[in-house]
């Protein structure tokens, strides 16, 4: 303490503020904002439930899996559709694609602090994915779905190497 | 609301500053979920966050959680710095300037959004930012002119103190000691006045968008012209007052 005192309020006041820039920009140099880890083509690779649900007959657990109908329902009420490959594009531009069918473009953004993907319909329609996950290889996105069983369902992407 | 210093405060004083700023902090911050979805005005659960995000080594996240902290940090080491390094003369005026740095933020937030914002997440994170810095401004000033009595944005310690107020209420004592009684009204006005900016701002935004930072700005004002008001209202009475102490001791002479 003596000698934390002894350097004088300036040299502590100057170490206050240069301190967490000096820890604000080591931090940033070694990461990458997520709005330029997501662009790029991803694949679907796995629909889930994050909240697993008891079975109340036999008090079991349900499966996480999603099966291909209800997958179908949940879908229905998005605005994502059956894609199976995302491009997030620079533009703020956002294909899905179906075996070579291109739908219309919607547009993308992320929200707070790159943890929220909003996702706008030419028609206004607007949804907000949870993105937990962005790297090099994999991307997981999370909503709630009130269909079936009410709950988080997680989507697990791979990068496509174009 | 802003002239008097400390113990020369009334409860009257603190429930009037404490409804206003909260009420305009309550505003920004359920404008700033909506829009950028981030908190604006408390920083614990951004506290929260950055230790998640260290943990799973997401160090972009970690910066920006980092760095929304700090500008929190800086707003109430600006505010304080202004009260504490300004004349005792010239109170009201040291007192309005952190208030006028955060007007100029709050009007910042809403002409850019209104009129420029592209949604990139480096401009949200930006704003967030100037936010947090007018909150920390805001909290700073208040809590330090009422001697730490009112916090508008730090719900947190309030619902803790309302919460021990009222054990302590269930003692009679207590309940007829008039400062903890005023005590526990100026904590349910603070954090009546937040819900209601809250609700207002929600509703607000659905029609006017980036605007509620403008209303939420108007609050502001209205503390300081409230202030210079009675200043004003105050030389003219004590003028007056003199003037007439005056004119009978010339009129007794004569």
């Amino acid at each position: 303490m003596k000698k934390i005192s002894g350097l004088g309020p300036s040299v502590l006041y100057i170490a206050l503020f240069t301190v967490p820039i000096l820890l604000f920009g080591a931090m940033m140099l070694n990461s990458t904002s997520p709005e330029q880890n997501i662009l790029g083509s991803w694949k679907e690779v796995a629909w889930e439930y994050e909240k697993v649900e008891k079975d109340n007959e036999n008090g079991s657990l349900t499966s996480k899996s999603i099966s291909e109908s209800i997958k179908r329902e949940i879908i229905q009420s998005l605005i994502i559709h059956e894609a199976e490959t995302w491009e997030f594009l620079p533009n703020g531009k956002l294909r899905l694609d179906k075996k070579d069918q291109i739908t219309t473009p919607l547009e993308w953004n992320l929200k707070g602090r790159g943890h929220v993907l909003k996702l706008k319909h030419p028609d206004d329609k607007t949804e907000y994915y949870n993105l937990q996950k962005v790297n090099d290889d994999e991307m997981v996105l999370y909503f709630n779905s009130d269909i079936k069983a009410k709950g988080i369902v997680k989507m697990v992407f791979k990068r496509v190497n174009s | 609301m802003l002239r008097k210093f400390n113990n020369s405060r009334t409860l009257e004083d603190n429930k009037k500053l404490g409804a206003l700023t909260a009420f305009s902090a309550g505003m920004v911050n359920v404008a700033s979920v909506i829009i950028f979805f981030a908190f604006t005005s408390n920083v614990t659960g951004h506290f929260a966050i950055l230790a998640e995000e260290i943990a799973k080594r997401n160090w972009y996240q970690a910066a920006v959680v980092f760095a929304w902290i700090f500008c929190f940090f800086i707003g109430n080491f600006v505010s304080n710095l202004v009260v504490i390094h300004s004349s005792k003369k010239r109170r009201h005026l040291s007192h309005a300037i952190p208030l006028l740095i955060e007007i100029g933020c709050l009007l910042f937030i809403g002409f850019y959004g209104q009129f420029f914002y592209k949604e990139t997440l480096t401009e949200t994170e930006l704003m967030v930012a100037v936010l947090l810095f007018a909150m920390g401004i805001q909290n700073g000033l208040t809590a330090s002119i009422s001697n730490f009595a009112v916090k508008t944005t730090h719900l947190t310690g309030l619902t803790t103190d309302l919460g021990i107020l009222l054990a302590m209420f269930t003692k009679k004592s207590f309940r007829q000691n008039e400062q903890l009684a005023g005590r526990a009204q100026l904590l349910v006005t603070i954090a009546g006045a937040y819900l209601l900016g809250g609700v207002f701002a929600g509703v607000l935004y659905l029609n006017i968008q980036f605007m509620v930072f403008i209303v939420a700005c108007l609050v502001i004002v209205i503390i300081i012209l409230y202030d210079y008001s009675k200043i004003k209202v105050t030389r003219f009475l004590r003028t007056k007052r003199s003037t007439i102490s005056r004119w009978n001791t010339v009129t007794s002479e004569s």
